[in-house]
């Protein structure tokens, strides 16, 4: 009891030791140039997007279906005063239709577009060296174009321009 | 003859046979006896008389004629009162005979004589009546002659017929009693010797019955005489066997008295450490008691620890709650660092400082995740330990509540074995007194077991005594058998 007791008091120790150098050290100059990435979930697979090509992350609430020829357009949903509409992730990547999606992904800037994925892996930061070119593909992995090595293992980068382009060429091409 | 007789039943129906066969002769001999006296009286009572007053007649005839012939020759009158007085006997002896002739011819004879006799009778009056008168005497006489003496011939010869015809009567009336008592003698005579051959016959069966029988009898004396012999060996055998073990016997009672009191000495010291088991037991009980108590004050101490692990499982549920919402907390945190970092980076190099921020939010809202997984984890621990406390707790009162009762059960056990213990010393002492009277049972055993061998001894002479007299009965009925076996091959 005593041991788990000094235990926890090292970790807050710990922690706010690290929280309070994170404010004292000086701003280091890049020696290697940073990637964010946020690590997420489609259809059980492990992917990634680069935060860059983000404009927001919330959890998914209720989507308001609307009827139309797009099966990836899941529908509408508000965001702080906005309607967003929201695609399926799984969809746009060529996986089966599953459950209710749990987070979504706004990009774009004035008109932002949603694209609703099944889990949240957190956010990670890593060298630019860690990422590697994709050989080109089809299907689902038609919108990968890199790999990051993340915890030891290949994880596709979604480039989710290429998305927005997809669903652009889907929209027009459905009109 | 019936097996299932008495010797002297036998005997007995054997001589009233015999008595039964001289009864028998006997009676015929007094039947035929009784025929001819009845035959020689019917001879002598009714031939002889008739016989006799035939011969009277023959008198009474010849006195008549004397009387009339008197009286014709004198005239006097007192011949007339004889010829009277000879009439009268004459009707009197026909009188008589008339009843007691039988036969035809006697009957025809008779009166034939009656008619005679009257005719006679007729012309002795006529006589009489003429000497009456004046006629000549000589006249009278000679008309008399003439008139009745071919009458009075006749009248003779009637007579001597009848008395012919009862002197024959007579005679054959004689021979048949004769004949009838030759015919008496003669079955008289058989029947005896049929009764006696019937006796010699009887004898010989009688004899021939009982002979077997005695030999059967003797030889199953003398088998039983053997066998009694053997008996009273065997007897004697057993009576010195017996003696042998009455000496035994006498030495293992005196064992079993030494026995009996060192038993007598090791109850009364059993008695002693069974009056000390019931004060312990009792000293035991009132410590039983208290451990009761003790139990029962347990028993409550574990519901109330139960009730307080229960608590604090609800606490543990409710501090869950609390990390539920300090972890949406930090997810929270977590996408609102995100989106600074978005946000930091769409503004440029001036954003750089406020993402660093951001990062530190973020990180900082990570390890705020990763400590609410720990205190959940640890959250998780202390509810498991909670349950299993209160399972183990309730396991506990269960255990306490089982041992309660079964501490119950011992209590109850030790009033039973309390109970017991002093049921054990006063059946201990009585074991003690039932040790001591046996003891002096043994005492008077050992006493009557000295006259039982004194009487074994006894017996020991006794049945030598029997085997000699068995000996004897047996020679006895050795020499009677070969009496009798001797008897009944010279009887063969």
């Amino acid at each position: 009891m005593t041991n788990d007791k000094n235990a926890v008091a090292t970790s807050v120790m710990e922690l706010r030791q690290s929280f309070d150098q994170s404010f004292a050290r000086a701003p280091q100059a890049n020696d290697q140039e940073l990637v964010d990435l946020l690590s997420i979930r489609v259809a059980g697979a492990l992917h990634a997007l680069r935060l860059s090509q983000l404009s927001g992350l919330h959890a998914c609430g209720q989507i308001v279906p609307l009827a139309g020829p797009v099966p990836e357009l899941l529908g509408m949903i508000g965001l702080r005063g906005k309607i967003v509409p929201v695609y399926s992730l799984r969809l746009l990547l060529g996986y089966p239709a599953g459950e209710h999606p749990g987070w979504l992904a706004l990009v774009g800037g004035n008109e932002p577009v949603g694209l609703a994925f099944d889990g949240l892996g957190g956010h990670r930061r890593i060298p630019k060296k860690d990422i590697s070119a994709a050989e080109r593909a089809k299907g689902a992995a038609a919108h990968v174009h890199e790999v990051a090595q993340l915890g030891g293992a290949a994880r596709p980068i979604i480039d989710l321009v290429s998305v927005c382009e997809g669903i652009k060429k889907k929209g027009m091409s459905e009109s | 003859m019936n097996h299932s007789w008495s010797f002297g039943k036998k005997i007995g129906a054997g001589f009233a046979v015999i008595v039964l066969l001289g009864v028998i002769v006997g009676a015929v001999g007094i039947y035929a006896l009784g025929a001819v006296v009845e035959a020689k009286d019917h001879v002598i009572n009714v031939n002889a008389t008739n016989r006799i007053d035939a011969e009277k007649l023959v008198a009474s005839g010849e006195k008549k004629r004397a009387a009339i012939r008197a009286y014709l020759m004198t005239k006097n009158k007192e011949y007339l009162a004889e010829l009277q007085k000879d009439r009268q006997e004459f009707d009197a002896t026909v009188a008589r005979l008339r009843p007691r002739v039988y036969t035809d011819e006697g009957k025809k004879i008779i009166d034939d004589i009656e008619r005679a006799e009257r005719e006679v009778r007729a012309d002795v009056d006529r006589a009489q009546a003429q000497r009456e008168t004046n006629i000549p005497v000589d006249v009278v006489v000679k008309a008399y002659e003439a008139e009745a003496v071919p009458k009075r011939e006749v009248l003779d010869h009637h007579i001597a017929a009848f008395t012919a015809l009862e002197q024959s009567l007579m005679e054959r009336g004689m021979r048949a009693a004769s004949g009838l008592a030759s015919s008496a003698i003669l079955t008289v005579i058989a029947i005896t010797l049929v009764a006696v051959l019937a006796a010699v016959i009887l004898a010989l069966l009688l004899t021939r019955t009982l002979g077997r029988q005695i030999v059967e009898i003797v030889g199953r004396v003398r088998s039983s005489a053997v066998e009694l012999q053997s008996a009273a060996n065997q007897q004697a055998t057993g009576s010195k066997e017996q003696s042998t073990a009455m000496t035994e016997i006498t030495t293992t009672i005196n064992e079993l008295l030494a026995t009996s009191r060192q038993i007598a000495e090791s109850a009364q010291r059993v008695a002693q450490i069974a009056e000390d088991a019931v004060r312990t037991a009792r000293t035991g009980d009132g410590t039983v008691d208290k451990a009761h108590e003790s139990i029962a004050a347990i028993r409550r101490q574990v519901d109330t620890i139960v009730g307080h692990m229960l608590d604090l499982g609800k606490k543990s549920q409710q501090i869950g709650t609390v990390l539920d919402i300090v972890t949406e907390l930090a997810e929270q945190t977590n996408i609102l660092a995100i989106n600074a970092t978005i946000e930091a980076a769409g503004a440029g190099e001036t954003g750089k400082r406020f993402a660093v921020v951001a990062d530190e939010i973020r990180k900082l809202a990570d390890r705020v995740g990763s400590s609410a997984k720990e205190i959940r984890s640890l959250i998780e621990d202390v509810r498991g330990a909670v349950n299993t406390t209160v399972m183990a707790t309730e396991t506990g009162s269960k255990a306490v509540d089982t041992g309660s009762k079964q501490f119950g059960d011992v209590a109850e056990a030790f009033k039973q074995i309390v109970g017991l213990v002093s049921t054990t010393t006063e059946a201990t002492r009585e074991i003690v007194l039932s040790t001591k009277q046996q003891a002096t049972a043994v005492e008077q055993v050992n006493v009557a077991m000295g006259d039982v061998s004194q009487a074994a001894h006894e017996t020991e002479v006794s049945a030598s005594q029997t085997l000699q007299t068995a000996s004897q009965f047996a020679t006895m009925s050795k020499d009677l058998m070969r009496i009798v076996q001797s008897k009944a091959t010279a009887r063969e």
